[in-house]
């Protein structure tokens, strides 16, 4: 999932001078996972907007909604209507798409967003995914060394491995250290042997914004005329 | 006003006493099962509808009946205070005391930090 936090209230209220209609837009999906920007933060952060208009005179007029997937425009419908700002505790997928999709709203981000990870414990996110479109944890027992390991090494550990922690932040475990055990447990220590080449990069973000077409998803010419997409 | 979200536990007992004694005509009493189920957009929307000041008044650390959720909630009420300082209240207005239910005077006590916080003459 991606994973956000919320953003300084203080940077919200600043990108907000001059708004009059806000609507806070929660997302149901990552963000409310992640505890950044699900229901129970949009409705504090409508609230905590209120307050602050109240004591300061702002004059805003601040709602709160919660969709389901703010990155997908199926969900985006109860938005219509609302003129005036949005602060977005979606991703900054959600955040665009909003913004796509109603140019004449202004978005603002109400969580800053940081990576694709996981859940470690409570409260704690971790990465897991660069997404650098050329996975190759299967040779690397299931963890990413672009992602985990602070050098992206895929042949390693360096040499600032110590004690199964990187040397970049004595929090961090070594990916490589985990990748080394991992394959021990897998019986699969041969791989360690093997030298992974220099990757091609151009399905990273290296290639600039990237788009993927699922071919059998994507409308034909029949779909896109019954669907006016022409 | 104070609005305090009592724990049914231990806050709501050791309030009660305290309000037996008198003095605290401006406090508004709401009981919750935990004060770790108290929401966050809860306590701010009692300021809109009127508050001066939030406790949250929840079991001591070390005794609280859902483990955590005291310990929770005292996080909870040190990142609201802070969110009203950022929207240009002032800090302290919303505070978490732990206590256990005999302990009427340490409610008392938060009461009277709160009140101070707010500017306000004990025992208003």
């Amino acid at each position: 999932m991606i994973i956000a936090e919320r953003k300084p209230l203080p940077e919200v209220l600043e990108m907000l001078e001059g708004a009059k209609d806000v609507l806070v837009l929660g997302c149901r999906a990552c963000t409310a996972i992640c505890l950044a920007g699900g229901e129970r933060e949009a409705v504090e952060m409508r609230e905590a907007l209120s307050l602050h208009s109240e004591l300061k005179g702002k004059g805003w007029n601040v709602s709160a909604l919660t969709v389901e997937r703010a990155c997908e425009r199926e969900f985006l419908s109860p938005i219509e209507g609302h003129t005036g700002t949005v602060v977005s505790m979606a991703c900054g997928v959600g955040a665009q798409v909003v913004q796509g999709l109603f140019p004449s709203l202004r978005v603002v981000p109400g969580v800053n967003t940081s990576n694709m990870g996981a859940p470690e414990g409570m409260g704690v996110f971790v990465e897991r995914c660069a997404g650098c479109g050329d996975c190759i944890i299967h040779l690397t027992a299931g963890i990413c060394p672009i992602a985990r390991c602070a050098k992206g090494l895929l042949n390693g550990p360096c040499g600032g491995s110590k004690g199964g922690r990187c040397e970049v932040s004595p929090e961090t475990p070594c990916a490589w250290e985990q990748i080394v055990k991992g394959l021990e447990a897998q019986g699969r220590t041969d791989l360690l042997e093997a030298i992974i080449p220099p990757r091609d990069w151009r399905p990273s973000r290296s290639g600039g914004p990237r788009r993927i077409v699922n071919a059998e998803a994507a409308p034909g010419p029949a779909q896109r005329e019954w669907r006016g997409e022409d | 006003m104070i609005v305090c979200y009592c724990c049914a536990r231990s806050g709501m007992p050791a309030a009660l006493r305290a309000m037996e004694d008198g003095g605290l005509d401006d406090v508004l009493l709401r009981e919750v099962p935990c004060t770790g189920a108290v929401e966050p957009g809860e306590v701010l929307r009692s300021f809109r509808q009127g508050a001066d000041g939030v406790l949250l008044v929840g079991c001591l650390l070390e005794n609280c009946a859902h483990h955590y959720g005291s310990e929770v909630a005292s996080r909870r009420a040190a990142r609201l205070s802070q969110v009203m300082s950022d929207i240009g209240s002032v800090p302290g207005k919303v505070a978490m005391v732990h206590l256990a239910e005999h302990q009427a005077d340490r409610f008392r006590r938060a009461v009277e930090g709160v009140r101070k916080a707010n500017g306000q003459e004990e025992g208003r």
